[in-house]
C-alpha cells in the first residue's frame, strides 16, 4: 500500500512538471534542454524560504515556484528578442541549466554547495500532491483549450503568418516559457520537501531528458498524451529496476524511432476524452449492428 | 471630391548591402480602391510588401497607413492598425483544419485575459461558440463551408488561396494586401478569383492592394496601377493608360497576355 | 608576461580543438540548416577509440590516431544514414530533426556510461616529449601537437572547399542547396562528404581532446562551447568557426588563470548570451531569421 501511495505521488509530480512542458514544448514547439534547471532553483528557493525564513510549507512552494519563474522571463527575454531559431534556443537553456547546477555547487551560505541541502521536513504527502496535481492540471487545460492555446499551435506551425494576424510573438513565447518555469519549479520544490535532501545534481541533463521524452512520446497538442506518459515514465522506474537503468538508453532510441515514424508523438493530437467518446461511438455502432444481425437471422 | 489617400509609400528606397531592391519608390492609394502593383519578376514588389508589413525596414523614406507611420514596428502591432496580408508561397497553418485556419484570424488578437484563460470562465466559452459561428459566416461566403473539417494543407491549391483570403479578412482589416493571389492558377480558376475579389471589394469596401503579374486579372479588376521595374516606378495610372504606355510595353517584352488588350 | 604567453599558447590549443568542433558543426548546419547535437557523442566515441587502441591493443600512436578518426567518421556516416536523410526525405520539421539528433546523443552517451562505467580514464601513452621551450615559456608538447595540427586540418579542409570540385559543389549547396540540386549536384554524395568531413574533424578533436584532460562517456558536453563559438563566429560560417574557437579557447583560458576555474563555464555561457542580445548573427553568420 504504501509502495502504491510512493509511486501515486511520484507520478502526480511528474505530471505537474511535465504539463508545463507540455506548453511549452507540445504546444509551442521550443525544445528547451534545461528544464531542470527550473526545478533546481524552484527546490532550493522553496527550501531556504520555509527553513530560514519560517515560511509555511505550500507558501514557500509556491514562492519558489515563482523565483523559478521570474528566471524563466529572464533568460527568455534575450533569448527570444531577435526571433532565433530553436537550436539557439535549446542550447541557451542548457546553458541555463547547467549554469544554475555550477552556481548551486559553489554557492556555501544557505545551500551548502556541492554538500547539499538535508534536513528539509517531509512535508509533502499523497494528498498534498493529488490536490496541486489537480489544481494545476485544471489551469493547464484550461489554459490551452482556450484561444491561446491554439494560438501558440499557430505560432508553431507558420510563426510568420501568426504575427501577421496580430499575435504577439515574443509574448506569447515568454508566457509559455514562464508556465513551464513555473510548473517544473513547483513540482522541483514539492519533490525537494519529499525527498528531504537537495543536491546540485538531484535535477540535472537527466530530469531535462525525463521531461522531454513524456512530451514526446506523449505527443504534440495533446495534454492527455503527455500527462499519461509522465505516470508511465515516473511509475517505470519504480516497478522494474532494470528499466531504472536503461531508461535514458531506451529515451534515446525512442527518440529517433518516433521521429522516423510517428514525429507528432504517440497521442499527437488526441485528447482521451475526445477518444473515450470515439470509443463509445464505435460500440454503439458494433452493439447496434450485433442486434440487428440477430433480429434478422432469427 | 479627392478621397484622403490611405496607403502612402513616399520615396521609398530598400537596399540590401549592394543591392538596391527598391530605388525612391511613391504611390498612394486611395480609401475604398482597388490598387494593383505589378510589374516583371525581380521589381521590388513583394519587397515592397514586406516594408509594409514589417518585415523588411526601407533604407529611406516613409511608409503610412491613414496617416501613421509603419516604420519600426512589428507585423503585429501593424495588424493591429488595420492591415492584413496573403503570401506568395501560401501561408495557411497546414495541419490544422479549414474552419481553424479562419478562426485564428479572429483571437490572434486575444479576445479576454489570460486570467480567464486559465480559470475557464465562462467568458471564454461563449468568445468559442460566437468565434466558431462567425468563422463558418466566412467559410460559406468563401464558398467553403463543406471543406470546414479538411486539413488547410490538404485542399487544392485554388482552394488553399481563398481560404488564405478568407483568413486575411477575419482580421478584420481596414486594408487589403495581396501578394500574386493569382500564382499557379489556371484561367478558370483566375476569373473565380477576380469575381471573388469584385465581390470582397464590394461587399466589405475595402481598400485593397494587389501584386500580380497576370494583366488580364489586373486590368479587369484594379482601379489605379503603378508598374515598376528594376526597383523604380515606371508609370502609374489607369490600366488603359498604362497598357498602353510604349515603356511598360517594352518592359513586359514578351508577355503574350497584354496583345489582348492592343 | 611569460605567464601571458602559455596562457595564451594553452588557450589556443583548445582553441583550436573548440574551432575543428565549430567547423564540423557550421559545415552540416551550412547546409542542411540543422545543428548535430549528436556531434559530441561522436567525439566521445573518437577518443574512447584512441583509449581502446592504445591501453587495450597496444596499438602505435598513429594507429590509434586513425582508429579515432575512422570510428568517428563511421558513426557519423550512419547517423546521417539512418537517421536524418531519410528524415530530410521525408520532409521532417526542423524540430523533428533537432529532436532525433539529441535522441542519438542520448542514446551513444548513456549506453556507454552504463558499458564503461562515468569515470574519466587516460590513455596510457607517455610522450616523447613532455615540453618545449619556446623563448622563456615552457609549454605542452601535446598542446602544440593539437594546435598545429588542428591549423592543418584546418588548412586542408579550406584548400578542398576551396580548390576542389566536391568543395566548390559543397560551398554551392551551402549557399542554396535546391538549386544545387537544380544544377545536378548529387545532395546525396554531398551529405555523405559533409557527415564524413564532420565526423573527421570530431576525431581529430577527441583524440587530442583526450590526451589534452581525460576520456569519459560525458565528455561529449565540450560540444556546446563549440555551438557557442560557432554563434561567435556566426552561425553557418565556417572562416567564422575558426575565429569563433580560437578567441573562445584563449578567452576561457585567460578567465580561468586570471579570474577563476570553477566559472569557467560560466563565462562561456555569459559570453553567449552577450553575444545573443548584440549581434546575433555573430561576426559573419548568415542571416538566421526567416524570410518572407
Amino acid at each position: 500500500m504504501k509502495y502504491t501511495a510512493t509511486v501515486l505521488l511520484l507520478a502526480g509530480i511528474n505530471m505537474i512538471a511535465v504539463s508545463g512542458c507540455t506548453v511549452l514544448t507540445g504546444y509551442g514547439g521550443m525544445f528547451s534542454l534545461g528544464q531542470a534547471g527550473f526545478m533546481s532553483i524552484g527546490a532550493y528557493f522553496a527550501a531556504c524560504f520555509h527553513i530560514y525564513g519560517h515560511i509555511p510549507f505550500l507558501l514557500a512552494v509556491l514562492l519558489g515556484a515563482l523565483v523559478s519563474t521570474a528566471a524563466a522571463v529572464l533568460i527568455g527575454f534575450p533569448v527570444l528578442k531577435n526571433k532565433l531559431t530553436g537550436d539557439y534556443f535549446a542550447v541557451c537553456m542548457l546553458g541555463f541549466g547547467e549554469a544554475v547546477r555550477l552556481i548551486s555547487a559553489n554557492f556555501k551560505p544557505y545551500i551548502k554547495g556541492a554538500m547539499g541541502l538535508t534536513g528539509i521536513p517531509r512535508k509533502t504527502t499523497l494528498t498534498v500532491v493529488v490536490v496541486c496535481t489537480l489544481v494545476v492540471l485544471f489551469l493547464i487545460r484550461n489554459y490551452l483549450k482556450s484561444h491561446y492555446g491554439k494560438n501558440l499551435i499557430a505560432i508553431r506551425q507558420q510563426e510568420v503568418a501568426a504575427e501577421m494576424m496580430g499575435m504577439n510573438i515574443m509574448s506569447n513565447k515568454m508566457w509559455a516559457l514562464a508556465i513551464s518555469g513555473f510548473t517544473c519549479g513547483f513540482a522541483g520544490a514539492l519533490y525537494a520537501f519529499y525527498a528531504t535532501t537537495m543536491y546540485p545534481t538531484t535535477y540535472g541533463s537527466a530530469k531535462s531528458t525525463d521531461l522531454n521524452a513524456a512530451v514526446v512520446f506523449g505527443g504534440v497538442n495533446s495534454l492527455s498524451g503527455p500527462m499519461m506518459a509522465a505516470i508511465i515514465l515516473a511509475a517505470m522506474p519504480e516497478v522494474l529496476r532494470a528499466f531504472a537503468m536503461w531508461r535514458l538508453v531506451i529515451y534515446g532510441l525512442l527518440f529517433v524511432v518516433i521521429m522516423l515514424f510517428r514525429p507528432e508523438g504517440l497521442f499527437g493530437n488526441k485528447e482521451i476524452a475526445g477518444e473515450l467518446k470515439r470509443l463509445w461511438r464505435w460500440i454503439k455502432r458494433v452493439w447496434a449492428w450485433r442486434t440487428t444481425g440477430r433480429k434478422e437471422a432469427g | 471630391m479627392e478621397t484622403k489617400p490611405v496607403i502612402e509609400v513616399r520615396n521609398v528606397t530598400i537596399q540590401f548591402g549592394s543591392l538596391k531592391a527598391n530605388s525612391d519608390v511613391s504611390f498612394s492609394v486611395r480609401q475604398g480602391e482597388l490598387f494593383g502593383l505589378i510589374g516583371p519578376n525581380g521589381a521590388g514588389k513583394t519587397t515592397m510588401f514586406n516594408a509594409m508589413t514589417g518585415s523588411v525596414t526601407p533604407t529611406q523614406g516613409d511608409i503610412l497607413f491613414d496617416g501613421k507611420s509603419v516604420l519600426k514596428k512589428r507585423a503585429d502591432e501593424i495588424c493591429k492598425m488595420g492591415i492584413s496580408r496573403t503570401y506568395q508561397n501560401i501561408r495557411l497553418f497546414p495541419q490544422m483544419t479549414v474552419e481553424e485556419n479562419v478562426e485564428i484570424g479572429l483571437h490572434a488578437v486575444p479576445q479576454y485575459s489570460r486570467l480567464a484563460a486559465f480559470l475557464g470562465l465562462p467568458v471564454v466559452k461563449r468568445t468559442e461558440r460566437e468565434t466558431k459561428q462567425r468563422a463558418r459566416e466566412f467559410l460559406n461566403r468563401f464558398g467553403l463551408l463543406d471543406k470546414q473539417d479538411m486539413k488547410a494543407g490538404s485542399l487544392p491549391y485554388a482552394m488553399q488561396r481563398k481560404l488564405e483570403i478568407a483568413r486575411a479578412l477575419a482580421t478584420s482589416p481596414k486594408f487589403l494586401l495581396l501578394d500574386e493571389p493569382a500564382a499557379g492558377m489556371n484561367n478558370d480558376e483566375c476569373n473565380e478569383l477576380v469575381a471573388l475579389l469584385q465581390q470582397v471589394h464590394q461587399d466589405f469596401h475595402m481598400t485593397t492592394l494587389l501584386i500580380e503579374h497576370h494583366m488580364d486579372l489586373v486590368a479587369s479588376l484594379c482601379d489605379k496601377l503603378c508598374v515598376l521595374n528594376l526597383g523604380k516606378v515606371l508609370r502609374q495610372g489607369t490600366p488603359s493608360q498604362v497598357q498602353k504606355d510604349p515603356e511598360v510595353i517594352q518592359a513586359y517584352l514578351g508577355d503574350r497576355r497584354r496583345k489582348r488588350y492592343e | 608576461m611569460a605567464i601571458f604567453l602559455q596562457q595564451a599558447i594553452t588557450g589556443m590549443s583548445i582553441g583550436g580543438i573548440y574551432a575543428l568542433l565549430a567547423v564540423g558543426y557550421a559545415l552540416i548546419y551550412s547546409i542542411f540548416d540543422f545543428t548535430n547535437f549528436a556531434f559530441g557523442a561522436m567525439m566521445m566515441m573518437g577518443s574512447f577509440a584512441c583509449l581502446f587502441a592504445v591501453n587495450s591493443f597496444g596499438l602505435p600512436i598513429w594507429a590509434a590516431f586513425a582508429a579515432a578518426v575512422l570510428i568517428t567518421i563511421i558513426i557519423s556516416l550512419a547517423t546521417e544514414l539512418v537517421a536524418y536523410r531519410p528524415m530530410r526525405t521525408k520532409g521532417s520539421s526542423r524540430l523533428t530533426l533537432m529532436i532525433a539528433a539529441m535522441g542519438v546523443d542520448i542514446f551513444i552517451v548513456n549506453l556507454m556510461t552504463l558499458i564503461f562505467g562515468g569515470n574519466i580514464k587516460q590513455v596510457n601513452y607517455a610522450w616523447p616529449i613532455r615540453t618545449i621551450a619556446i623563448g622563456p615559456v615552457n609549454v605542452g608538447f601535446v598542446d602544440i601537437l593539437a594546435l598545429v595540427s588542428c591549423l592543418v586540418i584546418l588548412a586542408f579542409l579550406w584548400l578542398f572547399l576551396d580548390k576542389t570540385i566536391y568543395g566548390v559543389a559543397i560551398r554551392a549547396s551551402a549557399l542554396d542547396t535546391n538549386t544545387a540540386g537544380l544544377m545536378g549536384i548529387n545532395t546525396n554524395t554531398i551529405s555523405f562528404l559533409v557527415f564524413a568531413i564532420s565526423g573527421l574533424c570530431a576525431g581529430i578533436a577527441g583524440f587530442f581532446f583526450g590526451f589534452k584532460y581525460a576520456v569519459y562517456p560525458a565528455m561529449g558536453g565540450i560540444s556546446t562551447k563549440a555551438f557557442i563559438a560557432s554563434v561567435i563566429g556566426g552561425l553557418g560560417s565556417l572562416p567564422g568557426a575558426v575565429i569563433g574557437g580560437l578567441l573562445l579557447g584563449v578567452l576561457e583560458t585567460m578567465i580561468s588563470g586570471y579570474v577563476s576555474s570553477t566559472y569557467r563555464d560560466l563565462f562561456s555561457y555569459a559570453v553567449l548570451i552577450i553575444v545573443l542580445l548584440l549581434m546575433p548573427n555573430g561576426l559573419f553568420g548568415k542571416n538566421s531569421r526567416e524570410k518572407s
